[in-house]
């Protein structure tokens, strides 16, 4: 199951103005910074673009892919190109910083974006389930993020006692 | 466990997540569509396997 083509199909989207700016989240793209692990979904961040008015609404998006034959569900993802794509709206500052902030690359010679590695550090602390606090540790582990440029969005968003919670819970003084 | 063996385990743990964290995004893209495809062919398995009976009722 080839992701390219379903992140040419995203952008595919974006172009035909269906799709706002967007970026991956989630799963695939902490393991493009972490050990990989298994994933079901492509979870990917964006604002709805308004329809016919000042509604906001993923309508247009879920025709266009219907239009092209992506009619296949499973739960909440809608199955393009074998891969259960999820659209998630910016429900929180600190989701919308990260979208404004995510870096451009190249996924098999497709460009896309992602969020950065401490901002997913940063959403994980955030959603807080147990899978999520796993991934934070993981990153944490792997010694590779840029912890004064972490500290500043737990600031910023006010994750600080969050993150004592965490520290003390899973990080205890060696 | 000795506690010597723990620490070479560990170890041995820690540098293969280190090796997979530095690898190019391309290598890591196949291996996340590897994951994808074992996780669909697990998830494929699991709905074979038998149902848990259901409770038994006591009285």
């Amino acid at each position: 199951m080839a992701i390219e083509a379903t992140l040419k199909v995203l952008n595919d989207m974006e172009a035909a103005g269906v799709l706002g700016e967007h970026a991956i989240g989630g799963a695939v793209a902490a393991f493009l910074y972490i050990e990989p692990g298994a994933t079901f979904d492509l979870d990917v961040f964006t604002a709805w673009k308004p329809a016919h008015g000042s509604l906001l609404t993923p309508q247009p998006l879920y025709e266009y892919l219907m239009n092209r034959g992506y009619g296949d569900y499973e739960m909440e993802a809608i199955i393009i190109e074998g891969w259960a794509v999820q659209f998630l709206p910016l429900g929180t500052p600190l989701l919308e910083e990260a979208l404004i902030q995510a870096v451009d690359i190249q996924i098999k010679g497709v460009p896309t974006r992602v969020f950065t590695r401490e901002h997913l550090m940063a959403i994980s602390l955030q959603t807080g389930r147990p899978k999520d606090m796993a991934r934070l540790l993981q990153f944490i582990e792997e010694g590779s993020a840029d912890m004064e440029q972490f500290a500043e969005i737990l600031q910023r968003h006010m994750l600080l006692r969050a993150w004592n919670a965490f520290k003390a819970r899973y990080l205890p003084p060696l | 466990m000795k506690a010597h063996r723990l620490e070479e385990m560990f170890a041995a743990k820690q540098a293969r997540r280190k090796r997979l964290a530095n690898l190019s995004i391309g290598r890591k893209v196949d291996l996340i569509e590897q994951l994808h495809q074992l996780g669909r062919t697990m998830i494929g398995a699991r709905e074979s396997l038998p149902k848990p009976a259901g409770r038994r009722e006591s009285h």
